[in-house]
Formats: structure tokens, C-alpha cells, sequence
């Protein structure tokens, strides 16, 4: 994760002339916003004792700087000036030998005999790389292996240019000193696995750790042909499971009575029978039980087990709501009797829609440790997860009320707050100085405050107000505006402080001090976010939302008011595939779908008051598909609509109709046909090994989804449909009327005709009737 | 086409249909209609729109305001842009103090701010205006009685404080001269000047002459002098050099016997002379000038709502309602419009008949016109503060906002100086008055500005033309904006100017005092042009943000340029100004020969005439002019001024019976007026446009090289001066 960016990429080269860079990264995403849920504590110190190593076990990956965190470049700008970026070794792993590629530039202005590159691992310096006049502007290369003894759990690689252009007066806030570290540079890690013992003390580790640097993929295993109430359990365990991952999401292969070859695996038991090589503790009720695969010694195996499949589930709800105390290697869980109750978009890793949410409350610091090296001073950062389906009626957006302070610097009046979100600007708030007539008269003002012994404050902290509002459109960007937006998947809000240098002065002068001071600025902990008074409404079906957000299941955390329906006889990959989607859900509210329902399409009528997600795949689909196909929006021809967006104009003529619902891998949304106030999302394959890439293509890495029925085709996302013909959620009657006009621009031209013509006649009516009594007095 | 006028022929008379329903007898019908309509048009302003939808719904609005321009739908059509207008505007400002007042730092938001309320003053008065204007009155003369024994007695009353006796001579001939019963007229002279040449004259032609012994409160103090000696039921009042015909009192009086309560019958101030603005930019009669917008429309529209004004002049009132309300008011230095409301608020009523039957000289130089204006708008902005037509008793809720307009219209002299340098803010200063992208900007206030732009250009047609309000007001607004900020302040403030009329400017020069402001204001922009093509160039700051202020600064420039302009005087050489007429004339030479001839023009003392055969007639000869009118005849001694083929005739040493006949042979005709009123081409905006333009962009370089070879020769003369004195 990157921490801080010193200096200026989010500025156009030719005003790249900034000194410090405030960055408070808000990660809509794994990283829990408030860590207080009931789960159990997940901590990131690992014991190891046990340091039983097989060196014939290596393992090896590569990650790019981009995989672990840092977006864009790291920039390096001035005299002395460092970026970092976070790496996580996995608990039950030790690496033994690593190497880190970096691919770097730099200005060709650098004295080489002043300046150079320094990396560090957690402080301690890895490598000095020299630079030179002639290599300056070109894309370099270089290696370091570095010592394995350096690497803890938790390390920290730092990037430190100490720049120097002039070796005798040089302008603190020059650009001329710059480097850049690109995030393709890579690290190789070769790790060894750790045997560490059988003990559910540490739960959940080692089967997930929020530090992993990879994704988790976690098999799990039913003891035979599950039916509902153990798919539920199964659902309940991957939704908490992928709810204390990190970012990078998490997949569930299942098998049926055979654990894997090697590594963990979670496996769901409700008879004595047991596996080959594994001594089962006897089920007395709801419990937990870690062995060591029999297959890989390395490898954990977790039992939950009941006696019978309702058993198996309140096993899987004590473990997901936590609070039992686990140790040893088996453990009974006490069955909790009172679920939670949720409200609709009240889930744990969601902004709290209670009222104002002070940024500092949430996860994430906006002001910077006071242990930070001097440069980091500007350092802030946040998680902030915006809730799906918000809808704001002024039309502005969600309100972010930012309470800042910076020095106060008489003769630097070119500073800007620029507030980003998903990269794109949202506002930017010049940072005036006061006192600046002072500055332009100051040679004499000085003068005189000498002289008669005034002392001259100027440097003194402003803090001042402001709101932005990030626009609904970047919030939830539709369709037509994807093409605008760079498909930033990250949704990080951005604060960044820019100082341009003054345009008079060109010349920087090493006699006058005054100059030198960079301007700071600081979020302060007051700042709110406010997404209190806002509607909760939103155009369906939406895609998007699905896969940003779980909507329209997400709603109610604990999915009580979600059905997952199957066919009549699953395949190992429909499993799966419902495991990862509802993992994925979990890892997004941050909480375990302890509620859910599983059923299959011949009770499907049972679960009609829900919101279905409809998993079929190869010769079972058919059927379904068959009965739901009008209710698919398989093709693009909408009613007749004037376009919202002129971009949206050639989409008026360009009709998709023939898409094959029975021939392709797709995920459509679409009005429950069992109930009007619901929805259904329905992910369909003719090949059931092609749901895999469904799951994958969730995270955003296929491109984004969108619309009503997406498709998928070697690997990318297709819009087939972005058909939106209903809505949900609710809105007062006026704004309701607001919101259907400005959806249907047609709508509302033609209501404002009709407003028009009635009022004319009325008016027409009255003057008429006025100018005749005139007349006739 | 054809189809087109057809279907919206077939919507007008569905329109008519829907207007004959029975519905609209219930009010609790009509009352739910209007009420549904206003929380339509609520939707319709508050609903968010995305850029490129509220595009589409500007240019459908634009476009559809066009067509119905082009419709023969009358009023009805006027009505119906005026609700699109209304809609566009409303929409506009709702979005305006909605999504861009977030303003950053303190000069954005000053500046910001102080644009806004500019903005809102400008709807308000141009909601305000679409009240007064939306459906004139018209209303025709009523014919007197044909028994003469019922009619009235009506005292005339001409004030005069330092006009010449030979304006005075022909404003009192043309009242002797009004078709009345003798016995039934009386004129009186109000002179606060006391010159025994206007009593000898008053005495020659049978007027009575009266005086005081003071001048308190000016016009208004002379009047009620006068007031508390006479005694006739009705009186008339014209200032001294507005010239009546001889069927004013036949043609205005009639109302007052059709409507019991009718207090006041107010008639248009027509002038035979060129004002400043028409002499100076040459628009004389091309253009309608700046009062014919407040006579032809203003003044008519205000009568719907029974609220048309006093003007001071031209106007019957009747006598008993005037000395209830305690005579002309002299609490303001307007004591015309006031004594107007006064008579409001007792209930009387006020009638506008839109027939010039009078006419008069225009200010000839601006000085002359800037120093009324002031007064006019220092008055208004008195009434407003000690008589505020808002408030108090007896008005209805139209009449009251008629009234208020009328005042706040005169204030707009702040409002025109933020417009005319908002741009700077940001081409100069960088700040950003509108916290809201560019492109925005333009998608709400283009169809706001263009929709009543056009609404207004269709109401005023013959009134007034598109862009000359702007050249108008922007010439005034410096001068009025002191002053009606400190009657506001405290309407004792500043001091009484009366306007004397007639004069001869003999050399074109620039008047560089009255000039200056707009100079100022012209190099601002020029100043905030060229920073902008700067910014531009080198690519500082939004693109289209510059353009747009670019544009804006452009037409700032035009319109300062084309005011700057009027500062300009040009050469006056005939003191008496003419007035075009074909009457029938013979001329009589001392050898006896008659010439059939027809007037080319008259004066009031002298005559163009176009022999219908070529004839040579040495200048300096004296001959005998006779002019006809139906039946009668006068015939005048005069002497050839100058020859060819139109003739000029100077009247010298005319006995007083002969002044009194070429008199009423010439300005007392009574179709004199009529004719030449309103007869301005209709407005179309794209060539009015093209007008303003022509003045602003052609005149910009004289002007420019004018006031610095003046500053240049002002600074020389200084320095000589000081050489001298050395």
C-alpha cells in the first residue's frame, strides 16, 4: 500500500513544480474500515516456534510493485525525498532468498557526485544506486537480491532520492530533481514453508491472514453430496473466510469426500466417517477440529462438524460471529441462538449512514505518526466504503466536510488541496495565504516592524472549511460514462496538496531564507463524511453494483433477505462458483451471510420473496434459462428513450439481437419474475469450468461490468445489455417525480410542455379577464 | 410551411376551445389548475439535469420560443414565451443558488456573490417587467358627448421656471388653440422665473399669468400654487415646451366621464427632436429611442393593472381626487410618479391613453439627459424609500409590484457595473465567480439569457430593439448609481436639477467628463481581453472558462464602446428643430404669381416647401405664405431663406394673431404626432445586433485615438498654463 507520494503525478508535467504531496488513501475495499465486528481478532503476530523447514519444498512468485499497492509510478521529487511500499511474507511460510528488479529513471539535471537512489527494507539499507549525467531521461534496470534475515511478517520497502542539481544554491522546491520508481519493477520471492502445529489458538490463520501477500484459494471439502442447510454452512464459512482476506479476493474449489494433494482445506462433516489418515476427534455437537493435511504436512486441514447438516451450520455461525474461545486442537462452539439483527445498508465495512462520519473514525490515519521522518509530515490516509444504491436528490453527491490547516507562508499564495476519487478530480481548493499584501510591501514592512520592534507573524496555521461532493457519477460511474472514466477499480479518494512555485519566481534566491519552508497541510480529524440524508435508490438492474458492492444481496449484511438457487443436481463448479460470488459479497460488507438460503430451482416458488442469485451451468441450465427467457435481457432494444448522454446516441440504433442465452458464459440481472419488488442475477454457463472465470471476473480485472447482462468471452467482459427497466429503493413522491424526469429526458420535456401550456392558458385566461373588466369600468 | 401555420392555427383554436370550457367557472377548478401548474413548474426548475440532457432541453426550449416568435398568435403567443422564459430563467437561477455558490476562497465568494445578487436583481425586474408588459391595456379614446353643455371646465396649467419666451410663446398658443368650449378653458402661465415679457405675453393672447413669491419644492410647489387659485373640474398639466395639439383635451377627456373614480388620464411624451442618444448615434427614427419602450409598452401594460403613471406633463387630472392627496406630492424630487401613487392608494383610478397628443423637445446634449435621468432615478429611489409601494395601505398586490418595478428598474445602475466587469474577475484577478465547470455555465444561462432575450424582443417589437436597452442602460449607469444609492441611504441626499430644453451644440466635441467612467471601464476591459488572449496562448487557466469569459469581455466592450459614443456630441446648428410634414401651401410673390407648393418640414418659426413646379425664388425676398388645414387658411408674411428646390421660408416679426395661426396651421394639427409614433421598424435581434456592433466595433478606434489625443492636448494646455504663469 502506498503510504504517501511525494510529489506531483497527479498534475499535467508542465506545473509539475510541487514540493509535497498529501495523500490519505481512503481503499474502498478488504482492508476492514472498522475492525470492532464480531469476529475473532485477527492478529499480525504469528508465533514460530516450530521452524521445521524442507528446502525441497520452495516456493517462488513474483509481484509487481503494482500487485502490492502502488498505482502509478513512485515519484521522487527534491532534495531528499522517499516513498514506500508495504509487503506481507504469509505466517506459515519463511522466505528464503528474494530479489527486487527495480525499473527506474531519472533527470538528467542530478550531480552524481551529490546524488543518488538509496532502497531500504524496513530501515535498513538495501542498495545505492548511482546515477549519472548521461543515463539521465533513460529507462534503467537493476537487481538487488537482498538478505533473507531482513524480511519479518511485515516489512516495508522504502525508496529515498537524495537530488541535487546546483552544489552551491539550489531551490529546495525544485523539480529538477526527480526519479522514478516504475510499479512494473518486481519482487521474486522464494519462500520455504513452515510446520507449525496443530492448534486452533491463532484461528484464523494459517488458513487466512489479512497480510497475505496472494490470493486465497481455500478448498473446501463435503464429506458427500451436501444438501441446503450444509451448503448454507459452507456459504456462511467462505463469506467470513473472504471477509479477513486482503483485496486480492479469494476462490473456493470444491470436492466431494477428497481433500486436496497439498495446502489447507476447510471441510464440512456431519458423520463419523472420516478420511484416510486422519483420526477424527467423536461429534458431540457444533465443533471445530485442525489436523495437518495427511497429503502435505505443511498443509492444515479445518473440520467443522456437527451431527447433523443443521449441527454443521450453527458450527459454521459461532465460528463467522466469533466470540468462542479456541484452542487446542479441537473445540466444541457454543450454537448462537440470537443472530444479529441488521438493518439494510448497515454492513461493518460500509460508511455508517447513522449521520456524519468523522474521517479519523475510521479506519486510517489523516494525521501522520509524530515518529514519521521529517518529509512524511503531510501523511494521512483513511478507508472509506461507500455504501451501493445511494442516491443523492440535490443531484450533488455524497458531502465530504474537509476541516484542513496549513501554514500560513505570506509569500507562497499557489497552493492547492485537489481531492481525487477513483482518479477522477472532484474539486480542487486553492489554499490562500493571508497576510499576503504584506509580502508584496515586505522589505518595507520588515523594515519598519524592526524598527520600532513588532514582531512579524506569518507562518501561523489557517485552518479552514470546505465541501466537496464526489458526484454520484463517479460514485457509481453508468455505462456511458465508463468510457470517461479510466476504470479505476480501486476507488481510492485522494487529498492532495500541491504547491506550484510562483511564476515570478523563476529565479530561486539563496539569500532571502524566508523562501525555503515547504507549505503542510493537514486533514484534521473533524472532517466528516455525511451520507445520512441521502435516498437509498438506484436504477436496476445494475451490474455494477453487483459487482462493486453484492447489490442488491449486500443490502441486509447477513444476506436473510438473499436465496441462492441451484440446479436440481449442482456441479462441483456451481458450488463453487456460489461459495466464491457470496466470499466475495463477505470480503465487501465485512460481515458473515450468516442468514443465507440455499435452495434449488424446483422450490425456487419458497424463496420468491427473496432476492435470487441463480447459479446453472452446462445441461441444467437449459431448463431454467428456458422458463426465464423473456425475462432476460438479452438484447439492447429498449423502449424508445432519448439518450441521457449524447455519447449514448449511437447506442440508439446499435441493437444486439442475437445473443445466444443457451450458447454463452453470462451474468444478467434482471426483475424477479416470481416478485416485482425483487431482483435476480443469474450467472449461466454452457460450460461449467467457464464459471470460474465469473468469480474472476468480479474483482474487475476482466474490465468492468456494467449494464443488465454481461457476457464473458476469452476473458473479457462484454456489455451485452445495459437495459435498465425498473428501479429499487424508494424515494419522497416529489423527488421521485424528479427522478423519473430526469431519467427520461423525453418525460420531462414533455411534462414541461404541458406545465408550460397550462400555465400559458391560465395566465392567457386572466389577463384576458382583467383587460375586459378594465376595459368596460 | 403551410402545414406548419395550419397546425398551429388548429392549436390556437384548441387553445380557445379550452379557454370556452365551463371548468374555468368554478374557482376551486381554476384555483387546483394553477396550483398543479406551479408545482409543475417547480419540477421543471429543480429537476437535475446532466450536462448534456439539460443541453438537449435548452436548444428544444431556444427552439421552440423561435417558432412561436414566428406565429400569428398574438398575445397568446407572447404568453406562452413568456412561461418558456420563465422556466429557463428560473431553472437557471435554482441551479445558480444550488450548485455553483460553493465558493472557495473570500474573493471568489465576494465577487461571486456580488454577481448572484446582480443576477437575482435582474430576474426579479425582468419577472416584474413581464407583469407590467405581458398584456397592454390599449384601451381607445372615448368620444365626448356631442352636447357641449355637459362638458367640463379644465384649467391649463403651464409651468416655467428659465425657458426662453419663444419656447414658452408656442406651448401657450397651442393651448389657447385646443378645441374646447371658450368658456369652459382657461390657461394658465406658472411662471417661478417672473419675467414681465411672459406677462405682457400672457396679458397679448389672453392666458392669466401667474406667480409666487417663493420657488419651494420647484415643478410640484409652482403647480400647488396654482392649484389653490383656480377652481375648474379638471386639470391639465403640460410643461412649457410640450406643444398640445388642438384635440388633446377632446380625445383625453372622455374616460373621465365614462369612469366616475378615474383620477388622471396620462398621454406619451412625444419628441420632434432628435435625443442624445438618436442625435449622437445617428439612430433617429431607426431606432426607437430610449422612452418610447415606458410610452408605447411600459405605460400600457401598467394600465391593465391600473397602475400607469403621472408623468408630469402631457396628462389631465381631475381637480377634487388631486387636493385630497393634498396636490402634486413634493416629498420626492419625481413628484409626478408619486403623486400617481398617492391617488392609488386612495382608490382613484389611473388611465394611460397611447395617443400622442402632444409632443415636445428632447434633451439635446447628454449632460442635459444624464442630469433628468438622475433625477428621475434619485426620485424613484425617494418614493421607494419614503413611500415604498410594497408596503402600506389601499394598493392591489399588481399595482404594487407595477409601482415597485418602476423603482427598481432605476436601480439598476450596480447591477449593469458588476455585469460589465464580472468578466475581469477572472480574465484579471483569477477569481472564479461561478463555483461550477464552464460548459455548465453556458448549458443553464445561454437558454436563460437567449429565451428572454427573445421573449422580450417579441413583447417590445416597435418599442424597443434587442442590445439598445444594453447601450442604454450602460450609458446611464454610472451617473444613476450614486445617486440612487444615496436617496436609498437618505432621500434628502442631492439636490433638484431642472432640465432646460433648447440649444445649439456648434462644435462636435466629446464630452470627456460624462465620457470618462466609460472610458475607465473600456480600458478595464480591453485590459482584461488582451490577459485573457494571454491566458489563452499560453494555456493558463480552463480553456473554456477563458472563452467564455472572452466572449462575455467581447460583448462588454461593444456595448461600452457604443455608449462611450453617445459622449460624443455632434454638431446642432438649428436651434429650432423640425418636423417632417406634407401640408398643402401656396406661396404669394410680391409680384402676385401664386406656386402650388407642399411643406416639406416646419418649424416653429419657419417652413420647407417643395413647389410642385420648378420655380427660382431669390433668397432675401419677401413673399406670402399661405398653409391650409381642411377649409382654413393662413396666410404669413416671410422671407426666403434659401432657394432651389425646396424652399426655405424664415418667419420674422410675426404679429401674435399670426404666431397663433401658423400655430395651429402646424403643431396643433391633430394627426401631427400620430403617424410618427411607434413607427419604428419591429425589432429583429440579429440585426440589432449587427447595429450595436457596428457602433461599438466601428467607433472603438476614433474613440480610443480621440481620448488620447485630447488627454494629450489637455495635458499640454496644463503644462503651457503652468509655463505662463512661470
Amino acid at each position: 500500500m502506498v503510504k504517501k507520494i511525494t510529489g506531483s503525478q497527479k498534475l499535467p508535467p508542465r506545473k509539475r513544480i510541487p514540493a509535497l504531496a498529501l495523500v490519505i488513501a481512503m481503499l474502498c475495499s478488504t482492508l476492514s474500515a472498522n475492525v470492532s465486528l464480531a469476529s475473532p481478532a485477527v492478529s499480525g503476530k504469528t508465533t514460530k516456534e516450530v521452524v521445521i523447514t524442507a528446502p525441497d519444498q520452495g516456493n517462488s512468485y513474483t509481484l509487481s510493485l503494482n500487485r502490492l499497492g502502488a498505482a502509478n509510478a513512485l515519484n521522487l521529487v527534491g532534495q531528499d525525498s522517499r516513498n514506500f511500499i508495504d509487503f506481507n511474507v504469509r505466517s506459515n511460510e519463511v522466505i528464503s532468498k528474494a530479489t527486487l528488479k527495480i525499473l527506474y529513471k531519472y533527470s538528467p539535471d542530478l550531480l552524481s557526485e551529490l546524488s543518488q537512489i538509496n532502497v531500504y527494507l524496513n530501515g535498513e539499507s538495501i542498495s545505492t544506486i548511482e546515477v549519472s549525467k548521461e543515463n539521465g531521461n533513460k529507462d534503467l534496470e537493476t537487481t538487488i537480491a537482498i538478505p533473507s534475515e531482513l524480511f519479518s511478517d511485515r516489512n516495508q520497502f522504502t525508496f529515498q532520492l537524495i537530488g541535487h542539481y546546483a552544489s552551491d544554491c539550489e531551490d529546495p522546491k525544485s523539480t529538477k530533481p526527480w526519479a522514478k520508481i516504475s510499479n512494473k519493477s518486481t519482487l521474486t520471492i522464494h519462500s520455504l514453508p513452515l510446520l507449525i502445529p496443530n492448534d486452533l489458538t491463532n484461528f484464523p490463520i494459517p488458513f487466512v491472514s489479512k497480510y497475505d501477500s496472494q490470493k486465497l484459494t481455500l478448498p473446501f471439502v463435503f464429506m458427500a453430496k451436501p444438501n441446503n442447510s450444509t451448503l448454507e454452512a459452507a456459504g456462511i464459512l467462505s463469506s467470513w473466510f473472504a471477509s479477513n482476506t486482503n483485496q486480492l479476493g479469494s476462490q473456493f474449489p470444491v470436492t466431494i469426500n477428497s481433500i486436496p494433494n497439498s495446502g489447507n482445506a476447510v471441510i464440512f462433516s456431519n458423520s463419523p466417517q472420516s478420511l484416510p489418515g486422519i483420526n477424527l476427534p467423536s461429534i458431540t455437537g457444533p465443533m471445530v477440529f485442525i489436523t495437518s493435511n495427511p497429503k502435505d504436512q505443511y498443509g492444515k486441514l479445518l473440520f467443522v462438524m456437527g451431527r447433523d447438516s443443521a449441527e454443521l451450520k450453527q458450527a459454521s455461525i459461532a465460528l463467522a460471529l466469533g466470540a468462542q474461545n479456541l484452542a487446542g486442537q479441537s473445540s466444541a462452539l457454543i450454537p448462537v441462538t440470537n443472530l444479529p439483527i441488521r438493518k439494510s445498508y448497515d454492513a461493518p465495512n460500509w460508511l455508517s449512514s447513522n449521520g456524519p462520519v468523522q474521517l479519523s473514525k475510521l479506519n486510517g490515519t489523516t494525521k501522520p505518526p509524530a515518529d514519521q521522518p521529517e518529509s512524511e509530515k503531510s501523511t494521512a490516509s483513511s478507508n472509506i466504503q461507500i455504501p451501493p444504491a445511494l442516491y443523492s436528490t440535490n443531484g450533488k453527491g455524497i458531502p465530504i466536510h474537509l476541516d484542513y490547516s496549513y501554514q500560513n507562508q505570506a509569500d507562497n499564495n499557489n497552493s492547492v488541496l485537489s481531492v481525487t476519487y477513483k482518479s477522477q478530480p472532484i474539486k480542487t481548493i486553492p489554499l490562500p495565504m493571508q497576510g499576503e499584501w504584506i509580502s508584496k510591501f515586505s522589505g518595507l514592512i520588515k523594515y519598519l516592524a524592526q524598527t520600532i520592534g513588532i514582531p512579524l507573524e506569518t507562518n501561523s496555521l489557517i485552518t479552514k472549511k470546505s465541501t466537496v461532493f464526489i458526484p454520484q457519477a463517479i460514485i457509481y460511474p453508468s455505462p456511458a460514462e465508463k468510457s470517461i472514466l479510466n476504470n479505476d477499480q480501486t476507488n481510492v479518494a485522494t487529498f492532495v496538496l500541491t504547491e506550484f512555485a510562483q511564476s515570478s519566481r523563476n529565479q530561486y534566491d539563496c539569500s532571502s531564507p524566508s523562501n525555503q519552508g515547504n507549505i503542510e497541510a493537514t486533514i484534521n480529524p473533524n472532517s466528516t463524511i455525511d451520507i445520512s440524508g441521502m435516498q437509498h435508490f438506484i436504477r436496476m438492474p445494475n451490474l455494477a453494483a453487483f459487482s462493486n458492492s453484492g447489490f442488491p444481496f449486500s443490502r441486509l449484511a447477513d444476506l436473510s433477505q438473499t436465496a441462492v438457487v441451484l440446479p436440481d443436481s449442482p456441479n462441483l463448479y456451481d458450488y463453487s462458483t456460489y461459495l466464491s460470488v457470496f466470499g466475495r459479497i463477505g470480503r465487501l460488507t465485512g460481515y458473515p451471510g450468516t442468514s443465507i438460503t440455499v435452495t434449488s430451482i424446483g422450490q425456487i416458488d419458497s424463496v420468491k420473496d427473496k432476492d435470487i442469485l441463480v447459479i446453472t451451468s452446462g445441461s441444467e441450465s437449459q431448463s431454467l434459462l428456458k422458463q426465464w427467457e423473456s425475462n432476460i435481457p438479452s438484447n439492447n432494444s429498449s423502449i424508445f428513450k432519448i439518450p441521457n448522454n449524447l455519447k449514448d446516441i449511437g447506442s440508439w440504433f446499435n441493437t444486439h439481437t442475437n445473443f445466444d442465452i443457451y450458447q454463452n458464459t453470462f451474468i444478467a440481472g434482471f426483475k424477479s419474475p416470481l416478485e416485482s419488488s425483487r431482483s435476480v442475477v443469474l450467472i449461466s454457463s454452457i460450460n461449467p469450468e467457464k464459471l470460474i472465470d465469473i468469480t474472476a471476473s468480479l474483482d474487475g480485472s476482466m474490465g468492468s461490468m456494467m449494464g443488465s447482462l454481461v457476457r464473458l468471452n476469452e476473458g473479457q467482459i462484454e456489455l451485452v445489455s445495459d437495459q435498465q427497466n425498473y428501479h429499487s429503493g424508494s424515494l419522497p413522491w416529489t423527488n421521485y417525480l424528479s427522478w423519473l424526469l430526469s431519467e427520461y429526458l423525453s418525460l420531462f420535456i414533455l411534462f414541461s410542455v404541458i406545465a408550460a401550456l397550462i400555465l400559458s392558458l391560465l395566465m392567457y385566461a386572466a389577463l384576458k379577464a382583467v383587460r375586459r373588466k378594465r376595459l368596460q369600468s | 410551411m403551410n402545414n406548419f401555420v395550419n397546425s398551429s392555427s388548429i392549436l390556437k383554436r384548441l387553445g380557445n376551445h379550452v379557454l370556452e370550457l365551463r371548468l374555468w367557472k368554478y374557482r376551486i377548478a381554476t384555483y387546483s389548475i394553477a396550483l398543479f401548474g406551479a408545482f409543475a413548474i417547480y419540477i421543471v426548475i429543480s429537476t437535475p439535469l446532466t450536462l448534456s440532457e439539460q443541453a438537449v432541453f435548452a436548444i428544444l426550449a431556444f427552439g421552440i420560443a423561435l417558432v412561436i416568435r414566428t406565429l400569428p398568435w398574438g398575445q397568446a403567443g407572447i404568453i406562452l414565451m413568456i412561461v418558456i422564459s420563465l422556466m429557463m430563467s428560473l431553472r437557471y437561477m435554482y441551479w445558480r443558488l444550488t450548485s455553483s455558490v460553493d465558493f472557495d476562497t473570500a474573493l471568489d465568494a465576494f465577487l461571486g456573490w456580488g454577481l448572484v445578487l446582480a443576477e437575482i436583481y435582474a430576474l426579479i425586474v425582468l419577472i416584474l417587467g413581464y407583469v407590467q408588459t405581458a398584456m397592454p391595456l390599449k384601451r381607445n379614446a372615448v368620444m365626448m358627448p356631442t352636447d357641449q353643455t355637459h362638458w367640463p371646465t379644465v384649467d391649463v396649467l403651464i409651468p416655467t421656471y428659465n425657458e426662453d419666451l419663444d419656447v414658452v410663446r408656442l406651448t401657450i398658443l397651442a393651448a389657447l388653440s385646443m378645441d374646447w368650449p371658450a368658456d369652459k378653458l382657461r390657461i394658465y402661465l406658472l411662471d417661478d422665473g417672473r419675467r414681465e415679457e411672459f406677462r405682457e405675453f400672457c396679458h397679448e393672447v389672453g392666458a392669466i399669468y401667474l406667480t409666487r413669491e417663493n420657488n419651494h419644492h420647484n415643478k410640484a410647489g409652482n403647480l400647488n400654487a396654482a392649484l389653490s387659485q383656480i377652481n375648474g373640474e379638471y386639470v391639465a398639466i403640460f410643461d412649457c415646451d410640450h406643444i398640445p395639439t388642438r384635440s388633446f383635451l377632446q380625445l383625453s377627456m372622455g374616460w373621465f366621464l365614462k369612469d366616475p373614480k378615474l383620477a388622471m388620464v396620462q398621454t406619451p411624451h412625444f419628441f420632434f427632436s432628435p435625443d442624445p442618444f438618436e442625435k449622437n448615434l445617428d439612430t433617429y427614427r431607426i431606432v426607437p429611442n430610449e422612452g418610447e419602450l415606458f410610452y408605447g409598452l411600459v405605460q400600457d401594460g401598467n394600465d391593465l393593472w391600473n397602475a400607469s403613471f403621472f408623468c408630469g406633463s402631457c396628462a389631465v387630472l381631475k381637480r377634487e381626487p388631486l387636493m385630497e392627496i393634498g396636490g402634486i406630492a413634493i416629498e420626492t424630487v419625481t413628484e409626478d410618479a408619486h403623486t400617481a401613487l398617492k391617488l392609488s392608494r386612495k382608490g382613484y383610478n389611473l388611465a394611460y391613453l397611447a395617443v400622442p397628443q402632444a409632443a415636445g423637445l428632447a434633451t439635446e446634449s447628454l449632460s442635459r439627459h444624464v442630469v433628468q435621468r438622475i433625477r428621475w432615478a434619485r426620485g424613484m429611489a425617494q418614493i421607494f424609500r419614503v413611500d415604498n409601494p410594497l408596503l402600506g395601505r389601499g394598493l392591489t398586490i399588481w399595482q404594487r409590484l407595477c409601482y415597485a418595478n418602476a423603482m427598481l428598474h432605476f436601480f439598476y445602475g450596480l447591477p449593469r457595473l458588476v455585469f460589465l466587469t464580472a468578466p475581469l474577475a477572472y480574465l484579471l484577478m483569477g477569481a472564479e465567480v461561478f463555483s461550477s465547470t464552464a460548459i455548465m455555465v453556458v448549458a443553464y444561462a445561454l437558454p436563460h439569457i437567449a429565451v428572454a432575450s427573445m421573449t422580450n424582443s417579441k413583447i417590445q417589437g416597435r418599442f424597443r430593439h434587442s442590445f439598445w436597452s444594453e447601450v442604454y442602460e450602460t450609458a446611464l449607469a454610472w451617473y444613476i448609481f450614486l445617486p440612487v444609492t444615496l436617496a436609498m441611504i437618505n432621500p434628502k441626499f442631492g439636490a433638484f436639477n431642472a432640465t432646460s430644453k433648447g440649444g445649439i451644440v456648434e462644435k462636435e466635441y466629446v464630452d470627456w467628463k460624462l465620457a470618462r467612467p466609460y472610458i475607465l471601464l473600456l480600458a478595464l476591459n480591453l485590459v482584461g481581453f488582451l490577459a485573457g488572449l494571454i491566458k489563452l496562448a499560453t494555456d493558463d487557466g480552463s480553456t473554456s472558462t477563458l472563452i467564455i469569459n472572452l466572449v462575455w469581455v467581447t460583448f462588454n466592450i461593444i456595448v461600452i464602446s457604443a455608449s462611450a459614443n453617445v459622449a460624443k456630441e455632434t454638431r446642432q446648428l438649428r436651434s429650432t428643430p423640425r418636423v417632417n410634414a406634407s401640408l398643402p401651401a401656396t406661396i404669394l410673390l410680391a409680384n402676385g404669381k401664386t406656386i402650388v407648393c407642399e411643406t416639406s418640414d416646419f418649424s416653429r418659426n419657419g417652413l420647407g416647401l417643395k413647389p410642385l413646379s420648378a420655380v427660382e425664388i431669390p433668397v432675401g425676398e419677401q413673399i406670402w405664405v399661405s398653409i391650409f388645414r381642411g377649409d382654413k387658411e393662413a396666410v404669413l408674411p416671410g422671407t426666403v431663406s434659401k432657394g432651389g428646390k425646396s424652399i426655405g421660408v424664415l418667419f420674422e416679426n410675426l404679429s401674435v394673431e399670426q404666431q397663433r395661426e401658423l400655430t395651429q396651421m402646424t403643431f396643433c394639427r391633430a394627426d401631427n404626432w400620430v403617424n410618427a409614433w411607434g413607427q419604428a421598424a419591429k425589432d429583429a435581434p440579429l440585426r440589432s445586433l449587427r447595429e450595436v456592433l457596428t457602433y461599438g466595433v466601428f467607433n472603438l478606434a476614433p474613440l480610443l485615438r480621440d481620448a488620447i489625443r485630447d488627454t494629450y492636448l489637455a495635458i499640454r494646455a496644463r503644462s503651457n498654463r503652468i509655463k505662463l504663469k512661470a
